[in-house]
């Protein structure tokens, strides 16, 4: 754990330690102060005790040597001796007596204040008493003690009357103070004792029980704290000890006082002890209360930190774990309410990343989604070197269904296309609807065994038709399959070839197609084709060839269809197949078709001109009938080449009117009104509602020629054939047959009441030279003569005639 | 010169005094403190200039009754006797260590001790060894002339002879006589009244100090 000085949990820590720590502190201080106070003042107390004892153990000492010295003073030899005996005897008395009650030194006083017989020298001699007080006061009294120097010796001096028995002088009996008295008052007061004596200001110790140590530096003390003080408490510098100066005498240069001294050390032992327990106590608390203000700053901080860490993983965008703090306190509210946030925000999230990566009508991934999936799979197959396999799908008649049946329609067929890729590939890696009518799938570890099985399962799947309130729909499939790493090492490439794949099963209707490399040239070729075809416009690459539609019933031809042809400088003769879907769907189509028309209607004008009315169709895509300017256009075009709208029919497949009906029914109006004749071209293939077409100003149905150019071998397609013309015929339309390829299917359609009929039996597309020269030759005669039997005799020459038909066109 | 003549004079007028009365005369005395107090129990005599006849040895008795000398404060002439009788039922044993007379009873009862011949003028300070409280005065002096105030200070001499006296007043408070002054008796006249102011009065506090003994080791 790092600690930063500026966390909250190091902040609460930091203040509450410190709190505690400085309560622990005044605590121990106030303690300290309050018991060394009370022992000191105990000392104190003691020691005031001490030195009341002291005083009134002297006082007694004093009287009881009064007592002494009273009797010796009394007794009758004694006074006998002192009254008439000679100064040796009464010096002898004194010592005598002086020795029983243990005086150091006796004195015999005569009532004129002089000494006249003592211990201390050899008698005879008189010298006045050096204290005439005592003697006095003794003459007031009975009886006086006083503490004074006597011979410069500290002496404690009785002195009471001797009495003959009035009083004839006064016995002064001097016990010293010394060690043995010092040891005595010692015992009783329990303080250490000294006698000193100053002289001036220089102290003398002349008898003490401190131990020598502490008499050596006493005088000097006594001088430096207290040297005028009386009976004063004297704090040593250091504080050990409490010591006293107790005067003795209250006069003279020489005081002479008793010190009375206290150690502290000893007595403070129980306030030491009691100090180092409530500091014990302390330090104690204080470690307890910083643990314990730990504890409760972890148990904020704790959460806290769980709470950052909730907070950190969500800001990284991981919703997915509940911010699981349970208490009942605001962190635990606080952390509800981040569980909340975090709970609203996965949702809003995943809402978004589905609206992002899902497709919300068939809810399969998007592109995007898609798009990331492969990558992810291939990272993944890069590794493992495992092969995927991408497959890219189209409906082949979604656009129709969709605009011929509208969005509802094409919405339901889009989600039960996505269901049945769902219960299909069940454990693809990734379906997606890439937009409109495209899908993709992602199969991993694919081998192209595998992948072409399932491919087939899903083609299989569409082709059932897919109901829509009791109808029958079917839209197909054209299913594109790029494999990695054969098919490419990328996504771009790869997604680009499955769908090159999938044009080219689109166009096979293989159903499914996997990619070859082959067909990356087309591709190749398709991309530069627009430039080609551009230039193919200007230096008049472009042929239109017309095939004849041959009326069945006056065996005449009186219309052609124009087909365009592109001779290709380098590759030569182009199929429109080629270019024409790639013009389409790049819009250079509009430029195509002006081009066609132009030309169309020129060659119809000549012609005219020549003498021949011939009807030229011309097919018009979906987009050109976008262009408002169209029926005007081919207006100017008739006038230019003053060619009667009649001879002019524009050729519409079901779907080229489906993507915008409404716009294309006001133009294929405003053609109808000018008198342009329309037909649907392809009719069949796609899934026009006949009631929608009746609406149309079309006066021509053109049958696809999938039905038609094999009606002669299958019966169900003449069926459909026969059928369509019926219903064409019933509404009022004439019906042209396309495919024609044998004289089977030509009998046949005259037979079934075909109106027109086109296909390679009659004729290819041959260009306008030949088409004339085809029309003035023999063979339309033949062909003529040849329908003319077709009637009663089997047209067994007629695969000939087609096989001559083949071998003379400019095919 | 002058002395015998004054003298001869104040003779002659206490020979007067004494001539009209008895052939002596009668003197009072008062004495007072400074406070004009009267001192009971002081003792006054007279010593006369003119020497007189040795007299005849008397005998004076101070008794101890009760623990206590009675009477305590005496006075007698040079060369009387006192017996000391010890009423008590308990031994006393007197002594003095006075100058003036130094003696020591042994213990005793009753009258087996022979009385003190006491032939020196000054005071006498007597006790009871066994008894401190126990103290007499006894002056001695040299005249037949002396006597003790009563409560009220007064003391009244008869039968003194005309003739030149020292007159001399005493009491125990006072380490020694000190008070004199000088008197002529006349026989006859009317009788006369000396009053003599002392000094003392009141016993010291913790007894006196002893007469007589106020120098020296207190012996002479």
């Amino acid at each position: 754990m790092t600690v930063r000085t500026r966390s909250l949990r190091f902040r609460l820590i930091a203040f509450l330690v410190t709190l505690i720590g400085l309560v622990q502190i005044a605590e121990f201080a106030l303690m300290t102060r309050a018991s060394y106070g009370a022992a000191k003042a105990k000392i104190e107390q003691q020691f005031g005790v001490g030195d009341k004892v002291f005083a009134r153990t002297l006082a007694e000492n004093a009287a009881q040597q009064v007592q002494s010295a009273r009797v010796l003073a009394s007794g009758f030899a004694f006074r006998a001796a002192v009254a008439i005996g000679n100064p040796a005897t009464v010096e002898s008395a004194l010592e005598n007596y002086g020795t029983r009650i243990g005086a150091r030194a006796v004195l015999y006083v005569n009532l004129h204040g002089d000494v006249v017989a003592d211990t201390l020298r050899a008698s005879p001699h008189v010298y006045p008493f050096a204290l005439p007080a005592l003697i006095h006061a003794a003459g007031q009294r009975g009886q006086a003690s006083s503490i004074a120097l006597l011979d410069g010796r500290a002496m404690q001096l009785i002195a009471v009357p001797v009495r003959a028995p009035l009083t004839i002088g006064w016995v002064v009996v001097c016990f010293p103070l010394d060690k043995a008295l010092a040891e005595q008052l010692r015992s009783l007061t329990g303080l250490e004792v000294s006698f000193a004596v100053a002289r001036g200001s220089r102290w003398t110790v002349v008898a003490t029980t401190l131990p020598p140590k502490d008499a050596r530096v006493l005088p000097a003390r006594l001088q430096a704290t207290h040297a005028g003080a009386k009976n004063a408490l004297i704090r040593m510098p250091d504080g050990s000890e409490l010591t006293r100066l107790l005067p003795l005498n209250d006069s003279g240069a020489a005081r002479i006082a008793a010190v009375l001294t206290q150690p502290i050390g000893p007595a403070l032992a129980s306030f030491r002890a009691l100090r180092a327990t409530i500091l014990g106590l302390g330090v104690f608390s204080l470690l307890v209360s910083i643990l314990g203000s730990i504890l409760i700053a972890l148990g904020f901080t704790r959460p806290l930190a769980a709470l950052l860490e909730a907070v950190k993983r969500i800001r990284q965008g991981d919703y997915s774990r509940l911010v699981a703090i349970k208490r009942d306190d605001e962190i635990g509210t606080l952390a509800r309410g981040l569980d909340l946030m975090r709970a609203r925000i996965f949702e809003r999230e995943q809402r978004i990343l589905k609206l992002a990566y899902e497709d919300p009508l068939t809810h399969l991934p998007n592109r995007l989604q898609f798009s990331e999936s492969l990558e992810k799979a291939l990272s993944a197959a890069r590794k493992t070197r495992c092969g995927l396999a991408i497959l890219i799908m189209d409906l082949d008649r979604f656009k129709y269904v969709n605009d011929t049946l509208g969005h509802g329609v094409g919405d339901h067929v889009l989600q039960e296309v996505a269901q049945r890729l769902r219960d299909v590939l069940g454990g693809a890696a990734c379906i997606a609807r890439l937009g409109g009518d495209e899908f993709a799938v992602l199969l991993e570890e694919a081998t192209n065994g595998s992948v072409a099985q399932l491919a087939e399962r899903v083609v299989s799947a569409l082709e059932r038709p897919i109901l829509y309130a009791q109808q029958p729909l079917d839209v197909g499939a054209s299913i594109g399959i790029a494999t990695f790493p054969e098919h490419g090492a990328d996504l771009q490439t790869l997604v680009r070839n499955a769908d090159i794949a999938m044009y080219v099963a689109k166009r096979t209707r293989s159903g499914y197609s996997f990619y070859d490399p082959n067909y990356d040239t087309s591709q190749q070729e398709h991309l530069s084709l627009l430039s080609e075809l551009r230039r193919a416009v200007e230096q008049g690459e472009l042929r239109l060839y017309y095939q004849p539609k041959l009326t069945l019933a006056s065996a005449r031809v009186l219309a052609a269809e124009a087909l365009i042809r592109w001779i290709h400088p380098v590759r030569g003769l182009m199929p429109p197949a080629l270019f024409i879907p790639f013009a389409e769907h790049t819009g250079y189509i509009k430029s195509l078709t002006l081009w066609v028309l132009r030309e169309a209607i020129a060659q119809c004008g000549q012609w005219r001109r020549e003498g021949r009315d011939i009807q030229i169709s011309v097919n018009i895509s979906a987009r050109d009938l976008t262009s408002r300017d169209l029926p005007e256009r081919i207006c100017a075009l008739l006038a230019e080449h003053e060619v009667p709208a009649r001879l002019l029919c524009l050729e519409i497949t079901e779907s080229g009117f489906m993507e915008d009906p409404k716009h294309a029914q006001r133009v294929l109006d405003r053609l109808a009104q000018q008198g342009i004749q329309l037909s649907i071209d392809d009719y069949g293939t796609g899934y026009s509602s006949l009631s929608y077409i009746m609406r149309l100003p079309v006066k021509e149905l053109k049958i696809d020629q999938a039905f038609v150019s094999h009606m002669s071998e299958e019966p169900n397609l003449a069926t459909i054939v026969h059928s369509t013309i019926e219903l064409g015929h019933s509404l009022g339309l004439k019906v042209v047959a396309e495919g024609v390829e044998d004289s089977g299917g030509l009998a046949l359609l005259r037979e079934l009441g075909c109106d027109s009929a086109q296909g390679y039996y009659l004729s290819p597309p041959l260009p306008p030279a030949e088409f004339t020269a085809w029309l003035e030759g023999t063979l339309p005669v033949r062909l003529e003569g040849d329908l003319c039997r077709a009637e009663d005799e089997h047209a067994a020459d007629l695969s000939i005639a087609r096989g001559a038909a083949l071998a003379s066109g400019a095919y | 010169m002058n002395r015998p003549a004054a003298a001869c004079l104040a003779a002659c007028i206490a020979t007067g005094t004494m001539l009209t009365a008895a052939a002596a005369a009668t003197v009072r005395f008062r004495v007072v403190d400074f406070a004009g107090k009267p001192i009971k129990d002081a003792i006054v005599y007279a010593v006369p200039d003119t020497p007189l006849p040795p007299a005849k040895p008397r005998t004076a008795i101070i008794d101890q009754v009760n623990r206590q000398f009675v009477p305590q404060i005496n006075v007698v002439q040079v060369g009387t006797y006192v017996d000391f009788p010890n009423s008590d039922n308990i031994l006393h044993s007197v002594y003095s260590f006075s100058p003036a007379k130094t003696f020591v009873l042994r213990l005793y009862a009753g009258k087996t001790e022979p009385p003190v011949r006491f032939n020196k003028p000054g005071i006498v300070v007597m006790g009871c060894q066994i008894h401190d409280t126990m103290i007499a005065w006894l002056l001695v002096v040299k005249t037949p002339y002396f006597g003790k105030t009563n409560a009220a200070g007064l003391l009244v001499l008869h039968h003194l002879r005309a003739g030149r006296y020292r007159m001399h007043a005493w009491d125990v408070s006072m380490r020694k006589v000190t008070a004199s002054r000088p008197l002529v008796v006349t026989a006859g006249g009317p009788p006369r009244q000396i009053t003599f102011t002392l000094k003392a009065g009141r016993m010291p506090r913790h007894g006196p100090t002893m007469p007589g003994m106020s120098a020296g080791m207190g012996m002479q």
